[in-house]
């Protein structure tokens, strides 16, 4: 091929998305080569003055092959200079590609390959993991005592503030958010039937909550009796209680 | 973080909506689109992110002049405020040249507005960038809801709540109907414009 490689860096000093913004405005053309370790084949961007015409990775092309790798939260890219041949798949606005690939990240509709780390010692990018929905058993209502609304963005409990019930996701969705020195690391998101709380808030009085719990969109817990888990608690055998 | 592109003789700079969800950015930006039509440079983007649309187009205010023989282009943007939004927010807050924040001023959404506000002054401190020092508009938004019995806060206890510190240029508004928009955002952009000047010349 014989095309100079003109720049050329790491995706985690700038990611794909200010890449190819760079290119954009740069109304570049040629090919942008990716490569992680965790990928075996390397992925390719070809830019047709600055705007996105084709992609591929090992079994994609298009639009496909180019919003999964906005998932590739770490590797090394090369941009080469020159023409390109290959078909102008990809039609959509560089604004609009950029946009929604980085929606589709956020909602964990692409998936992140590189290293998973929650603690804060490894978390070198402050970036929110992938995460999957959790939905929990099926409701025991019998247990409900009360229920309570939120509304999107709402706190439903705050890491460090202390609280001893428990509360089980009726409708919506759940997001368990961790403070750390990055700012907010989310760790779970729970659905239907999952539960808040744990065996600990209502076996020593007043433990601080280890995580923030956030509403996303409308969300409707129910308040469950501590008093009764409490009493049913109690009467089970030592080794059941070994594994709760 | 305006970018001078010399081959067009263009400077680009952005400015975004913020605000807490539902309070009337995409309203904003949709009012503009429509009614400054001949100002925009090709189509909206629209994002379908969860709760709150992601919005974007390029905006040519003309009539302010060059700024060193450079036309000026604005892009706007909303960015959703959920947690989950991060890598969008990163993308659209970075290298970010002016702010409108979109408070509700319905009076339930009272800890919302204060709570979006001070999410932006952390996400702003993430990119090196103090709240107190980048062009920043505040509008007071849904003023028309007052005509519907619906409890609003006062201006004045919105000055309180959000401007008391700040001290930036206020504005109430109604983006339903396009009252205010419009003076919302020429207020932005020339606070905007303004620091971009600066900016060149201590660059000169």
């Amino acid at each position: 091929m014989g095309n100079k490689i003109v720049l050329a860096g790491s995706l985690d000093f700038l990611s794909l998305g200010d890449i190819l913004q760079l290119l954009g405005s740069n109304g570049s053309t040629g090919t942008l080569r990716i490569k992680s370790k965790y990928v075996e084949e390397p992925g390719f961007v070809h830019i047709i003055e600055g705007d996105p015409a084709n992609a591929s990775t090992g079994s994609l092309t298009g639009l496909e092959a180019l919003n999964s790798l906005f998932g590739w939260v770490e590797g090394e890219y090369e941009f080469a200079q020159g023409q390109v041949t290959e078909e102008k798949l990809i039609n959509k606005s560089r604004m609009e590609i950029l946009l929604d690939g980085l929606r589709m990240l956020d909602d964990g509709e692409i998936e992140k390959i590189g290293p998973v780390s929650v603690s804060k010692s490894q978390d070198s990018t402050g970036k929110e993991k992938d995460l999957p929905l959790i939905n929990g058993p099926l409701v025991d209502y019998s247990y409900v005592v009360d229920e309570e609304s939120f509304s999107d963005g709402d706190t439903i409990a705050e890491e460090g503030k202390h609280g001893g019930w428990i509360w089980v996701v009726l409708e919506g969705v759940i997001n368990v958010v961790k403070e750390t020195s990055r700012g907010p690391l989310s760790l779970l998101r729970l659905g239907a039937g999952a539960f808040i709380g744990s065996v600990a808030s209502f076996l020593r009085g007043g433990s601080a909550r280890s995580a923030s719990v956030l509403a996303v969109g409308d969300v409707q817990v129910g308040v469950l009796d501590s008093q009764r888990l409490f009493t049913e608690y109690s009467g089970v055998s030592d080794e059941f209680r070994g594994l709760i | 973080m305006a970018i001078l592109d010399l081959k067009k003789r263009e400077i680009e700079c952005k400015i975004v909506y913020y605000g807490p969800g539902r309070s009337g950015k995409t309203t904003n930006l949709e009012y503009i689109f429509k009614a400054f039509q001949k100002h925009v440079k090709g189509e909206m983007v629209s994002i379908d992110t969860e709760g709150d649309r992601t919005l974007f187009f390029d905006f040519l205010p003309f009539g302010i002049g060059k700024i060193k023989g450079c036309d000026v282009r604005v892009q706007l943007y909303t960015v959703p405020g959920q947690v989950q939004y991060s890598s969008t927010r990163k993308l659209v807050l970075k290298g970010v040249d002016g702010v409108v924040f979109v408070a509700d001023s319905l009076e339930v959404r009272r800890k919302k507005n204060m709570l979006s506000l001070k999410d932006l002054e952390q996400n702003l401190k993430e990119y090196g960038i103090s709240i107190f020092k980048i062009p920043l508009v505040v509008q007071f938004n849904k003023r028309d809801l007052a005509g519907q019995g619906i409890p609003l806060m006062s201006i004045a206890d919105m000055e309180r709540d959000l401007n008391r510190q700040l001290k930036v240029p206020t504005f109430s508004a109604s983006a339903v109907k396009g009252d205010g928009v419009g003076n919302t955002l020429n207020e932005c952009l020339k606070l905007t414009l303004q620091s971009i000047q600066r900016q060149f010349k201590w660059a000169e």
